[in-house]
């Protein structure tokens, strides 16, 4: 049997409900012509048609997310990926910091010309 | 001096070649949707309650013997499952969102102790006055945050790229779940709950009046209970289009993200989504 798609299972929920509804709509209008069995009748096959609908309904939500399966493992991925980036950036900017610090000190202890560096980082 | 103004120039080529990328507008768009999406649950548990509300009523009507709620929740229990997969769903897509936040927010990283330090260690060591030390870490400190920034605005761009189809396919199933099958769901609901007290109503008016006027009553405030959630409904289907405008902005620009023009857009997008996110939270 083919597999159902979510459309088809939205299209049979909404057929059963509007069939519901036009029940109802018939059991009310015709209240006074039909005998208390017709109407229970009536009334039970509504409430059978809108508990079709409603688990055909569910049916659709279930197929919908069934239809995910390929975006949702792109996107967990996806998290990860992110997750080691942002560690990465915290990892890259401590060795700038560092790397950093490194050449200032080395430059200047090494022109011991601390006020020529200060002027150069002034002018900058 | 010669060795000091190289020393000063390689920092401030750090600076020139990482270039600076104003990624705080992504992150901001990024928490605002991560948090429209962390709404779904309690909408999501509507779901599943709506049904229970629909066998209550048949019950009521049909008299099977039952007592309360509870007793009717296991009828419901496909529609909690089916819910909970999508709840599931919707974890995946705000985890998504909020990975995304992180790494465009890293800038707000603070090194404050590590500048501490270097200032520290140029005054003991190379003999500068402090207001020089601090003109020195600053510029080192602004180039290791814009170098890394490259790197943020480098794997941004990569997995904006790479999601946005998914990003879209996952909203594009959310937007159908909220706006047709919970819009259905609610008005199953609708006609379960009008049928059981039109019927009650047209058995009992005549013979007990004053109880006719409280089922009436009882009947307006669950109407209007309904209403307030189909209105609901339509701001969250409206909050999901936000959210996928804004990550296919992005992607539209994700070789451009420092762009002041996708900033202002995209504090368009976030502005929309916070103003949102109380009226949600609110209803469900």
């Amino acid at each position: 049997m083919p597999r159902l798609a979510a459309a088809d299972a939205r299209a049979i929920a909404r057929d059963y409900h509007d069939i519901a509804l036009s029940l109802g709509a018939h059991r009310f209008e015709n209240w006074e012509r039909l005998s208390s069995a017709r109407r229970a009748e009536l009334e039970r096959l509504q409430w059978t048609l809108l508990t079709y609908s409603s688990d055909m309904t569910t049916r659709a939500i279930d197929l919908q997310v069934d239809d995910l399966d390929a975006a949702l493992a792109g996107l967990k991925k996806a998290v990860k990926t992110l997750k080691r980036a942002v560690k990465h950036a915290s990892d890259v900017r401590g060795a700038i910091s560092a790397a950093a610090r490194a050449v200032t000190l080395g430059a200047a202890i090494v022109t011991g010309n601390a006020a020529a560096l200060a002027a150069a980082v002034g002018g900058s | 001096m010669r060795d000091g103004a190289r020393m000063v120039a390689g920092v401030v080529a750090i600076v020139i070649i990482s270039g600076c990328v104003r990624t705080g507008a992504v992150g901001r768009y990024a928490r605002a949707a991560g948090e429209t999406a962390g709404e779904f649950p309690a909408l999501a548990d509507e779901m599943r309650a709506s049904c229970v509300r629909l066998e209550e009523y048949r019950e009521e009507r049909e008299g099977k013997g039952w007592f309360g709620r509870e007793d009717l929740e296991g009828r419901c229990a496909e529609r909690g499952k089916a819910v909970r997969r999508a709840v599931a769903v919707e974890r995946v897509l705000a985890s998504y969102f909020a990975a995304l936040g992180a790494l465009a927010d890293g800038k707000v990283v603070k090194y404050d102790g590590q500048i501490d330090d270097l200032a520290d260690a140029l005054e003991d060591d190379a003999k500068l006055d402090r207001k020089k030390v601090k003109a020195v870490s600053d510029l080192a400190a602004f180039a290791a945050s814009v170098a890394t920034d490259g790197y943020r605005h480098l794997k941004l761009a990569q997995v904006i790229e790479q999601e946005n189809g998914n990003v879209g396919t996952v909203i594009d199933a959310l937007t159908e779940i909220v706006g047709t099958d919970y819009a259905n769901i609610l008005e199953l609901e609708a006609t379960g709950m009008d049928a059981f007290y039109r019927s009650a109503l047209t058995e009992g008016a005549e013979r007990e009046p004053l109880a006719a006027i409280l089922v009436r009553d009882a009947r307006d405030e669950r109407a209007a209970a309904l209403r307030e959630k189909r209105e609901a409904l339509t701001k969250y289907v409206r909050a999901l289009g936000t959210m996928k405008a804004g990550h296919q902005r992005l992607y539209d620009s994700r070789n451009d993200l420092h762009a002041k023009a996708l900033a202002g857009e995209l504090a368009d997008y976030a502005t929309q989504l916070e103003k949102m996110i109380p009226a949600l939270r609110e209803a469900f």
